[in-house]
């Protein structure tokens, strides 16, 4: 039985924090297969023409569209509510937790600056959400 | 038209009928005998035998009872031959008797005999023709003298066609003596014989009518009136038979109607009746003429003898009345309104000056004439209306004394009536009361300041009784409460006094009565005529010992309006338990209870529409309804805002016929105040607008003023709110990009040295160094970072100091700053010389150009020439300036999005997202405005801004 290579699709306009994101995750060997687009309109567009991501990690302050919109668009779309959308971004602002939660946020992650830290938080990410938790496409 | 005259007419053209009647029967008998008399004068024989034979009338001449001679109308008529006739007695043509029984013969005899002594014949005669038929004719015998011997010349007309004639006359004398009988007034005929010869003197003309008057026709009520039974007895009597006095007294009397062409109007006669008695008549009648001659004349009397009597009875105690009234130094007087007969006697000497006799003969138009000119006509009016209404009443006038000085009279007069109802006379007596005038006017001089006073106040005087009924009230009252004084004289005061107030009210007054002297002041309401419930403050001091007033005197005012104007500053203080909206809203309702305008709103500039108004409330019909918005440029507005107070009483739609607001709002007056903030920064305007031309402007101003104010405090307290509000946001926003946007580096500096261990464990040196870099660069990143926050914050204030130069300068000046980094920068760009001079923070202005035109540069569309343009349009009044290129564009959904602090289109622009942050910061801070346009994607940019070159020195 051959697992298919869960895929991620990553929101981030910050390059560096993309490439750390990607890095950690293809260390720990969960994420095969990473899409990298760096603004939220750019994000709608690849949901709308290809097939359902496994996972969305989101950014909140991402240019033209903001994380916030794009949550709540693939929320309130039928062919995208069920894709999984964790939000991972720099921000601790109450604020912008509850506007997450308020639009259907499936886990909020906060960006630590401690190296060693991020690393764990991406291994317990892929590990939790790639391969404990069931999907309802899985 | 009255009776009598209705019926003097129709007489009149009864006569004149009458008299064409007549005029053909004499004018055709007059006729033949002139004829005749001229043949027989003149005996020239051709025309003799030319009128003998063709005369309508058959003509025979007689000599000693024998036809001598006859015209052929002899033949035509009684069927004789001519030889037949001539030579034969005219008894062949006569039957034996003659209607009264007497022989043809005897009577023929006797007329023949009357004629030939020289007296012409007329007589009707029953005629034989041959036939023996028996025929009507009128027979005229004259004597005609020829060659010495007397003939007799016999006209003889056949009567048959003038019988009809005659019976057509009997017939219309029959329906005038209907008539005549019918009327009660006295008619007459009086034929005059010879004719009276107008041309003559008046005098010799009525010695004449007297002379040769004679009355041939008269009605029974003429008979009455001189005591006769029958209109018989009177016919053939002449004027001297009924005559007062001696001749040539009648005759004087009598001139006076040749002089009115016979036409009298009621002329007075006096004259005695067949028993002797006197009676006096009033005349009319007119006369009716001949070849300049009056042949009769038509009469109508009436006996007025009656008033006469009583005239004479008052002449009797004349002297009477002259003792008294000379001793009481009043002139009498008693005019006959119908003939017009006046009496005066009294103190005539005394009060005008003229002697008695003197006095008495004046006529009333020299009396009149005595009358002051100012005093004149009045005087005349009132007396003809008094006379016309038959009211008794007094008459106040100046007249000339006799020494050409004025002497003011007082006329008492009564008018005496007949039992009809109609004024026959006027009695009055007239007294000199200059002195009294004089002594009067000076007391009414000086009290006039005093009635000035009273009336011209606004403010009601009125005196109540103790038990509160109304026994005085100032002229003023009515236009306070609209009552008439009769409809309050007497009336319990507090009946007017509203439930509410009227137990207060009555205490009140109650409280006062005992002390002498003691006052009270109160406020209530009080129902007027027409104006309903008003509020009244009024003062009552109890006079009720004064000798005059001998009452409670009240001084009210109508203090409703100020009133109303109390509960509006008090609902205004009271509004403050409201705020915002809410409060704009109850206000705007307030105020348009108070005004009764249809409209009534508050408005203010929109902030991102240039040009908009809008509104904060609005009501109308005393209904909040929808906020609108509207274009300031064609409205009332444009004169308000940022301005003063504008009053446009009507004719508002005229005056601003692009405003389409005004027309659907029915707009017919207009008022606005803008309303500023307390260092005087516009913030909007208050307005009320009617459908009704504006009455009280004043009472409008007052109000508009009064909340204008309360509401900029407010509107201030608001704005001042938002922008607190505002701050905050952006301090929390701050904040957020802050610990965001700052955290970032430092996530990746740390993210990638840790990674650095792990390249240097796999010996991976192409990474390592790539990693270093981004660690260089993302310590760059936050060291710009840190650089522009620290610029952003200290544009809050404005260090540098104000001056004034021209955009147009500054954008050059940028240009060639830019060189540096962008080459031959200056052929792309084109600036608009002599752009308007502002005065503003010259360096922060030129770092607003300097960005706009930066991220022209930047967002280039790389495959087109670069091309910018910076200029100045105007705008709504307004300067607005502009730099436009023809870069990349922006999508309109992230037009507003591009001013926000950190916000980035494109994720890989080197930018930190503050540059447009930090020039909104500087046009705001200036007052002004930014705003960006753009087509779309790849359609270029335009970045609009305004300055508020005031702003820059505060």
């Amino acid at each position: 039985m051959t697992i298919e290579a869960p895929t991620i699709l990553l929101v981030e306009d910050n390059e560096d924090h993309a490439e750390l994101v990607k890095r950690g995750l293809e260390k720990n060997k969960i994420a095969n297969k990473l899409i990298h687009v760096n603004d939220g309109e750019k994000a709608i567009d690849y949901l709308l023409s290809n097939p359902a991501p496994h996972l969305v990690l989101l950014d909140l302050r991402l240019p033209k569209i903001d994380g916030i919109a794009v949550l709540k668009k693939i929320k309130t779309m039928p062919e995208l509510k069920k894709i999984p959308v964790v939000v991972l971004t720099s921000s601790e602002s109450p604020k912008d937790i509850e506007s997450s939660y308020s639009n259907y946020v499936n886990s909020y992650l906060v960006k630590p600056i401690d190296f060693s830290k991020f690393h764990k938080l991406l291994d317990d990410l892929g590990y939790y959400w790639l391969l404990c938790n069931k999907n309802p496409n899985s | 038209m009255n009776n009598s005259t209705k019926l003097k007419k129709e007489l009149l053209e009864e006569i004149e009928l009458l008299k064409s009647d007549n005029e053909k029967l004499s004018k055709s008998l007059r006729l033949s005998k002139n004829k005749l008399s001229r043949m027989a004068l003149k005996k020239d024989n051709n025309l003799y035998k030319d009128l003998f034979e063709n005369s309508p009338d058959v003509i025979m001449i007689l000599r000693e009872g024998i036809i001598i001679d006859c015209n052929n109308k002899s033949e035509e008529i009684f069927g004789y031959k001519k030889e037949e006739i001539i030579n034969h007695s005219p008894e062949i043509f006569a039957p034996l008797l003659q209607r009264d029984g007497r022989p043809s013969s005897q009577l023929a005899y006797e007329y023949n005999l009357a004629a030939l002594k020289g007296e012409p014949q007329y007589f009707e005669w029953l005629g034989k023709k041959k036939s023996g038929e028996i025929v009507n004719t009128f027979i005229q015998l004259n004597t005609i003298t020829i060659d010495n011997e007397a003939l007799i010349q016999v006209t003889i007309r056949d009567l048959s066609a003038l019988k009809r004639i005659s019976l057509e006359l009997e017939k219309s004398k029959r329906k005038l003596h209907i008539f005549l009988e019918q009327t009660s007034e006295g008619v007459s005929f009086m034929t005059i014989l010879p004719p009276i010869d107008l041309s003559l003197p008046f005098y010799e003309q009525a010695k004449q009518y007297i002379q040769n008057g004679v009355i041939t026709e008269a009605n029974q009520a003429l008979a009455e009136m001189y005591g006769l039974k029958n209109p018989n007895e009177i016919i053939g009597k002449s004027l001297k038979d009924f005559w007062v006095g001696d001749e040539e007294e009648m005759i004087r009397s009598m001139m006076d109607w040749p002089r009115a062409k016979y036409r009298l109007d009621n002329k007075i006669t006096i004259e005695k009746d067949s028993k002797g008695d006197i009676h006096y008549f009033s005349n009319n009648s007119i006369g009716i003429f001949e070849n300049n001659h009056l042949i009769g004349l038509w009469g109508a009397q009436r006996d007025i003898t009656d008033q006469f009597i009583a005239n004479t009875k008052i002449k009797e105690s004349e002297e009477r009345f002259r003792i008294i009234s000379e001793q009481t130094g009043t002139i009498v007087y008693d005019r006959n309104l119908i003939t017009g007969e006046t009496i005066r006697t009294g103190a005539i000497k005394k009060v005008l000056g003229y002697e008695p006799e003197e006095y008495k003969n004046f006529s009333l138009e020299d009396i009149t004439s005595l009358l002051h000119p100012d005093d004149k006509y009045d005087t005349i009016y009132k007396e003809q209306l008094a006379i016309e209404k038959g009211i008794d009443g007094q008459l106040l006038y100046r007249m000339r004394h006799k020494n050409g000085n004025y002497v003011i009279l007082s006329d008492d007069y009564v008018i005496l009536k007949n039992e009809l109802g109609d004024p026959i006379r006027i009695l009055g007596s007239m007294k000199d009361v200059t002195l009294q005038k004089e002594y009067e006017e000076k007391i009414i001089r000086s009290e006039e300041t005093f009635r000035t006073l009273i009336t011209n106040m606004t403010d009601s005087f009125f005196v109540l009784s103790a038990d509160g009924l109304f026994k005085y009230i100032s002229p003023s009252h009515k236009a306070l409460f609209g009552y008439d004084e009769e409809e309050l004289m007497g009336t319990f005061a507090f009946n007017f006094v509203h439930p509410d107030d009227r137990e207060r009210i009555m205490n009140m007054f109650g409280g006062i009565l005992s002390i002498d002297g003691a006052r009270v002041t109160a406020q209530y309401k009080n129902i007027t005529k027409h104006n309903g419930w008003r509020i009244f403050e009024s003062i009552g001091i109890n006079l009720l010992s004064h000798k005059d007033i001998n009452g409670i005197l009240i001084n009210a005012r109508d203090v409703t309006e100020k009133a109303l104007l109390d509960n509006a500053v008090k609902s205004l203080i009271e509004g403050t338990t409201s705020v915002g909206r809410e409060f704009f809203d109850s206000l705007v309702l307030e105020l348009s209870t108070l005004l009764n305008f249809k409209y009534v709103f508050l408005a203010e500039e929109t902030k991102d529409k240039p040009g908009i108004l809008k509104t904060l409330a609005i009501s109308e019909n005393q209904k909040i309804i929808e906020n609108i918005e509207y274009k300031k440029a064609d409205s009332p507005c444009i004169n308000v805002i940022g301005r003063t107070i504008q009053v446009y009483p009507e004719n508002v739609q005229e005056l601003f016929p692009n405003d389409y607001d005004l027309k659907i709002m029915e707009a017919e007056s207009y008022i606005g105040i803008p309303i500023t903030s307390s260092q005087g920064k516009p913030l909007g305007l208050l307005v009320a607008i009617d459908d009704k031309p504006m009455k009280d402007i004043s009472s409008a101003k007052y109000l508009m003023t009064l909340f204008s104010e309360r509401v900029s405090s407010e509107i201030e307290r608001l704005s001042i709110i938002k922008e607190l509000e505002e701050k905050n946001a952006e301090l929390e926003r701050f904040t957020y990009t802050v610990s965001h946007d700052l955290k970032s580096p430092v996530i990746t500096i740390k993210g990638f040295l840790g990674m650095l261990k792990d390249d240097a464990k796999e010996g991976n040196i192409e990474r390592l160094e790539s990693d270093i870099n981004r660690i260089s660069n993302a310590a760059d990143k936050m060291q710009n970072l840190l650089e522009d926050l620290l610029q952003l914050s200290r544009i809050g204030r404005l260090v540098n100091t104000s001056s004034e130069f021209s955009i147009s300068t500054i954008a050059e000046e940028v240009i060639e700053l830019l060189q540096g980094n962008f080459s031959s920068l200056s052929n792309y760009v084109t600036i608009e010389p002599n752009m308007p001079k502002v005065y503003a923070d010259k360096t922060r202005i030129r770092e607003v150009i300097q960005n706009l035109v930066e991220n022209s540069i930047k967002y280039r569309n790389v495959n087109i020439s670069l091309k910018i343009d910076i200029g100045s349009i105007s705008k709504e009044e307004e300067i607005v300036y502009f730099v436009k290129d023809n870069g990349i564009g922006i999508k309109k959904e992230y037009l507003n999005k591009i001013f926000g602090l950190f916000e980035k289109l494109n994720p890989s622009s080197d930018g930190t997202g503050i540059g447009l942050a930090l020039v909104k910061r500087i046009v705001e801070l200036h007052g002004g405005k930014i705003w960006a346009e753009s087509e779309g994607l790849d359609k270029g940019s335009i970045f609009y801004f305004t300055i508020n070159s005031e702003r820059g020195t505060k």
